[in-house]
């Protein structure tokens, strides 16, 4: 079938098999490899994606259902200029990163989360990313990352 | 997934995705959110029916009762107006602790009750509110409780399109246990009371992820009814739903643990429920 | 030659940002599921579904039907030997007809198709005939011997430490306690699955991408399965997605299974494991089975401690006999004690073999001491600091195996600093105010001390190696190359810092690559806490000798004195001179022809050991760490909640510290996990548990509210800048820290790891009744 949506700001209109997942739709038709696999059913988070503006696991969703909705993927977040989004850039600045794999997942959660609410409280923040398995870092600096990048947000509004 | 799907339709109406079930149902599946996906895996299906358009997607108020469409998501169903209004943070509280917040945004209060999955803290919670569902089939639109809707043959069973929630002053509470804030419950438990001053009217004690699907207690239920609530109740209710406990074991806990833990949040449950009330 | 002027800011140990980070945040870094080729396959495994049984037959005619499927693979397809096993060859590659399946899990084909989802439909109507055997799945039934899984007994190894005297420590014992342990399985759960693209490649041979911890491994593995010579096959590590030591001989399987079907289809092949596959068919962490005596003074001295640790090894070896050396060095724990015996023995089971895990078979028996410690201070009434500090190596100690301590010794240090960090009295003070004030929550204060061998140790200095290849480009950017892997812990960072140290060229010119076979000598495998130390000195080795070379040309230039050079963030300079940009002194010697590439070796300082008693040097030296936790248990429901942590490590020399605060931090979550909820469950053999939605791994929501830590810097002179090792202690402190605030907090003991709210329930009301 033939599908229409908004992809990181471009509109897409392709071709897919009615079956496929939202997940594969983006790695394998559409080459985004940003977005991970690690479980295949829900329960990891790295293959976190924003529909309409909520966090969804790509996974869990098909390809089809993505018809008239606007997606956000991680390979969304960077500028044209190479401008990193301010959670990508917290999390760099704040080490939270380890192995890499959770991290898109992870940052489009805590996207997902600023977009909707720019002083998140620790728990607000825990609550939006306890969907998003991380084995590496212990999430100690993940938390501190979204908290920076909500200041960040915050004073780039002022 | 499916190697053998050959369409994917998107009806507008509840009557059309219907017929389309009805013309093969064992090779037909209807979508509704990411339960369903999980959930598909049969190599049977050749047609995916999504009920995205059917207008399915809102809570409106009846004269007597709220009717949540069965699309509509856990996550939209939270925070929900409407919802908050009638039932305070009962369900805001309550569905917060049901998977994550990436699944709440996907998962529909349908697609969570229609697979008949015993570990849905969404059904046991709507059960707990007195929910009854509406149901549209080969009769036409009717109401049904949620156990009688299982009571339907699969091969006759009809699409969930609302959900009902009657207009009641009762008190609830709603606890689960779970290994971890997103694994799925050991066990939950859900109680609701209709009080005339101190006096137990009538109650709803539900026990989910026993691990078996949700069901009523109904002997403890009885028991209960024209008791004066004090604080001696949550004690009272510990002891009756440990002695009338029907579950079992799996790889997540023992039945001898789940009947343990049933009367303990089922003292918590009555005990917050005290809280508002005494 | 002045190496590094104190006026002057170091590198070592500054503040610097991850090397790989930006990569990783944009969504650019690739993993091996992100590489894909020109006419790629994909491929499912077909494995078996009986714990133990005769496999007479394969049939895949159903299979081979279906459109897409390009080829099913079995024994009769491997070109080279159909065998597989690191340490003890006694795994086939693929089960061949007429030969056991010893596990659920034992790989028998593998299926090619052009899509994932075709070659797992294919891998389904696969049909195997296996005639069930009666099996053996746990390890008091394997002890019995009745059914044998290889050869004349399943008890297969057995190795054991014989330190002075126990009975004469035992009878001058005023408290003696014995007991028993369990230490369950645990699966790595790296979030990235196993996978490897495995193709032909221009050298007529084969080329690896894939998610690996230990290329050379994989290249030797490859080499036999496939008959080449090792020179065609090439191993390059791609972003790897976590491994934790499950990617340690795991991949060398993965990547035959798929080299078998690349090679008979002269195709690239694609393995990415789904993650039930993963969790079905590889290593996991041992579970282990102690028993436990030790006697006491009643001041508190260790006087002796006789120990038997069985494990299991499921159905083959693959790492686990070298896994049972470090077993056996930590099975006394981190103390001094003249009379010592200790017996490890490895077993078959029909069940999936565990292997490498990160702490390598001394958690679960670190665990174990330390509980038998935490509760003879208990008994004694002896303050669990005080009774660690008495007990602890110092230099001029002697460990189990009477190995002399001369250096480095930071043990008594970190106690010092975590007794510091908590506030020890003050905070059993506040947890016993809270406990009098509360009936069905009691809170337990945990304490544990733990000791980790560096790197190999004497059983695996064969392998104790690493080599570095360094190589300034004419425009002054620096390639690194190293044979250890960067798999989420922050190597490529740590070799860049080092880089940037020696060479005086900023971090941001340094590019350490991705590990590649073809570019560095085999430097033995990614593990045992080593590549700081041993990647890091080849590294340090191959920077000095260019910066000699650079040290000179710029002296000859200014016609100034070597001494007096200096080389600092991309700028070289000579006492007051104005200096001059690292790359334009590399034009000069790109000019002048000056070699601008160095290979540098580190190899294991020889150790004494005797396997026969189990006495000598078993490392090269030893890391130290003290962990307190406080918890929360529900007596109601028996659920464990931690509270608070605090844990200091004693890692010699904090080369990145930003890396050592995040391998602390994941250390102690993924010890958490294992302590408490990683509860992997089977059935005749088979996991249930086999996602995340029954194996529950803690999620942000489980951390501690409070989360301090430290750093003891007591520098070992072999180590780069002092550097020992961190990857492994991060984790083994915190199962016993967990197990003996429990115990406190409930007043009984806990044996049994991962103590799951039941369990604990159980133990609370057993006593009681």
């Amino acid at each position: 079938m033939r599908i229409n949506f908004r992809l990181n700001g471009e509109t897409i209109t392709t071709e897919i098999e009615d079956s496929m997942r939202a997940l594969d739709l983006l790695r394998e038709d559409l080459g985004l490899t940003g977005t991970k696999e690690g479980c295949g059913e829900g329960e990891c988070g790295a293959c976190t994606i924003i529909v309409d503006g909520n966090a969804v696991n790509s996974c869990l969703m098909l390809a089809a259902e993505l018809d008239g909705t606007s997606v956000e993927t991680i390979e969304g977040l960077t500028g044209s200029d190479g401008k990193m989004h301010p959670v990508q850039r917290s999390f760099i600045d704040k080490g939270a990163v380890q192995c890499g794999f959770c991290i898109p997942g992870m940052i489009m959660s805590a996207k997902s989360l600023l977009d909707k609410n720019d002083s998140p409280s620790k728990e607000e923040i825990e609550a939006a990313l306890e969907g998003n398995l991380c084995r590496c870092t212990g999430y100690v600096r993940i938390i501190e990352a979204v908290e920076d990048a909500a200041s960040i947000i915050r004073e780039d509004r002022k | 997934m499916l190697p053998n799907v050959k369409e994917f339709i998107r009806p507008e109406t509840v009557q059309e995705a219907y017929a389309l079930l009805e013309k093969n149902r064992k090779a037909t599946v209807l979508l509704a959110g990411g339960t369903i996906v999980s959930q598909m895996r049969s190599s049977n299906i050749e047609t995916i029916v999504d009920l995205r358009k059917t207008g399915l997607d809102k809570i409106v108020q009846k004269p007597d009762e709220i009717a949540a469409g069965a699309m509509v998501t856990a996550e939209q169903f939270r925070q929900d107006r409407l919802i908050a209004d009638r039932y305070g943070d009962f369900f805001y509280d309550s569905f917060g602790l049901i998977g994550n917040w990436q699944l709440r945004n996907m998962i529909t209060l349908g697609g969570s009750i229609a697979p008949r999955l015993g570990w849905s803290d969404i059904t046991t919670c709507l059960m707990t509110v007195g929910a009854s569902l509406l149901v549209y089939g080969q009769d036409d639109y009717q109401t049904l409780c949620i156990g009688d809707y299982f009571q339907i043959p699969s091969s006759e069973r009809p699409i969930i399109t609302h959900i009902i929630l009657p207009d009641e002053d009762w008190r609830y509470a709603f606890y689960r246990f779970a290994r971890s804030a997103f694994d799925i419950a050991t066990l939950n438990m859900g109680i609701a009371m209709k009080l005339n001053d101190r006096r137990i009217v009538s109650s709803r004690i539900v026990c989910g992820s026993r691990p078996m699907f949700p069901a009523r207690m109904e002997s403890v239920e009885e028991s209960l009814v024209d008791l004066n609530f004090d604080e001696q109740t949550p004690g009272i209710v510990r002891s009756l739903v440990y002695d009338n406990f029907s579950g079992g074991s799996n790889m997540i806990a023992s039945s001898e643990y789940r009947n343990h833990l049933a009367s303990v949040l089922a003292e918590r449950a009555v005990k917050k429920i005290g809280e508002i009330i005494l | 030659m002045k190496t590094s002027a104190p006026e002057r800011e170091r590198v070592v140990g500054s503040k610097v940002t991850r090397v790989d980070a930006v990569e990783k945040v944009t969504g650019l870094a690739k993993y091996a599921p992100d590489i894909y080729f020109d006419r790629m396959v994909h491929c499912a495994l077909v494995i078996a579904r009986k714990p133990h049984g005769i496999l007479h037959k394969i049939d895949a005619s159903r299979a081979q039907k279906l459109p897409g499927v390009f080829g099913i693979f079995t024994y009769k397809d491997v070109p080279g030997k159909n065998r597989l096993g690191e340490v003890v060859d006694d795994m086939p590659c693929l089960v061949a007809e007429g030969e056991t399946v010893k596990h659920y899990g034992d790989v028998v084909a593998v299926v090619a198709a052009s899509t994932q989802k075709t070659a797992e439909e294919a891998a389904r109507k696969v049909r195997l005939t296996i005639e069930e055997l009666p099996a053996v799945l746990d390890i008091e039934e394997a002890r019995r011997d009745e059914i044998r899984i290889h050869g004349s007994s399943n008890v297969s190894v057995h190795k054991k430490i014989r330190k002075g005297d126990v009975s004469k420590g035992f009878s001058r014992a005023d408290l003696i306690i014995e007991d028993n342990f369990m230490a369950s399985y645990q699966e790595h759960a790296y979030i990235e699955p196993q996978g490897v693209v495995v193709l032909p490649d221009t050298d007529y041979g084969m080329t690896v991408y894939g998610s690996i911890q230990c290329p050379y491994y994989v290249q030797s593995s490859l080499s036999k399965v496939l008959g080449f010579p090792m020179s065609k096959v090439r191993i390059i590590q791609a972003e790897t997605g976590g491994a934790f030591g499950g990617k340690e001989d795991v991949p060398s399987f993965v990547a035959s299974y798929a080299a078998v079907a690349a090679y008979n289809l002269k195709r690239p092949a694609r393995l990415i494991y789904p993650r039930e596959i993963d969790i079905h068919t590889t290593s996991k962490r041992h579970p282990v089975k102690s028993r436990y005596k030790m006697g006491f003074s009643k001041d508190g001295e260790i006087l002796a401690i006789e120990v038997d640790a069985y494990m299991d090894m499921g159905a083959y070896a693959t790492l686990s006999p070298v896994v049972m050396f470090r077993t056996l060095v930590h099975a006394a724990g981190a103390y001094s004690v003249d009379n010592v015996s200790v017996d490890t023995y490895g077993v078959y089971t029909n069940k999936v073999p565990p292997g490498a895990f990160r702490g390598f078979g001394s958690p679960q028996v670190l665990f174990a001491v330390e509980s038998m410690v935490d509760e003879a201070s208990r008994r004694l009434g002896i303050d669990p600091v005080d009774m660690r500090m008495k007990n602890a190596l110092r230099e001029g100690s002697r460990t189990s195996t009477d190995q002399l301590l001369t250096e480095s010794v930071g043990a008594v240090e970190t106690l010092d600093k975590v007794n510091e960090l908590s506030n020890w009295k003050e905070l059993n003070e506040r947890v016993e105010a809270f406990n009098r004030g509360s009936l069905f929550q009691k809170r337990g204060v945990g304490l544990s001390h733990i000791i980790y061998g560096v790197s190999l140790g004497a059983q695996g200095q064969h392998i104790d190696k690493s080599g570095a290849h360094v190589q300034i480009n004419r425009d002054g950017s620096v390639d690194v190359r190293i044979g250890g892997t960067e798999m989420g812990q922050g190597a490529k960072t740590v070799m860049a810092i080092i880089a940037a140290e020696e060479l005086g060229q900023k971090l941001s010119q340094i590019v350490v690559h991705q590990t590649d076979t073809a570019f560095v000598p085999d430097s033995g495998p990614t593990v045992a806490s080593r590549t700081t130390m041993f990647s890091g000195n080849a590294v340090r080795i191959a920077c000095k000798s260019l910066r000699e070379r650079l040290v000179k040309l710029y002296a000859e230039l200014n016609s100034c004195s070597e001494d007096e050079v200096e080389l600092h963030d991309g700028m070289i300079s000579c006492g007051q001179d104005k200096g001059m940009p690292f790359d334009e002194l590399i034009e000069e010697a790109f000019k002048k022809n000056v070699k601008m590439f160095e290979a540098g070796w580190y190899q294991s300082p020889v150790l004494e050991w005797d396997p026969e008693s189990g006495i000598g040097q078993a490392y090269i030296t030893y890391s130290f760490a003290s962990q307190v936790v406080v918890v929360e248990v529900d007596m109601i429901t028996g659920n464990t909640k931690v509270l608070e942590a605090y844990t200091v490590h004693d890692v010699g020399k904090a080369i990145n510290p930003e890396g050592v605060i995040g391998q602390i931090q994941g250390g102690f979550v993924q010890g958490m996990g294992y302590a408490l909820s990683e509860d992997l469950k089977m059935l005749n053999g088979r996991i249930l548990t086999d996602n995340f939605n029954t194996y529950i791994i803690p999620t942000i929501r489980d951390i501690p509210r409070v989360f301090k830590y430290g750093i003891v810097e007591d520098e070992f002179s072999e180590g780069p800048y002092g550097a020992k090792g961190i990857g492994e202690p991060s984790l083994m402190a915190t199962p016993p820290a967990i197990a003996n605030a429990i115990s406190r907090a409930i007043g009984r003991r806990i044996r049994h790891i991962p103590a799951t709210p039941e369990y604990v329930l159980n133990v609370i009301k057993e006593d009681a009744e």
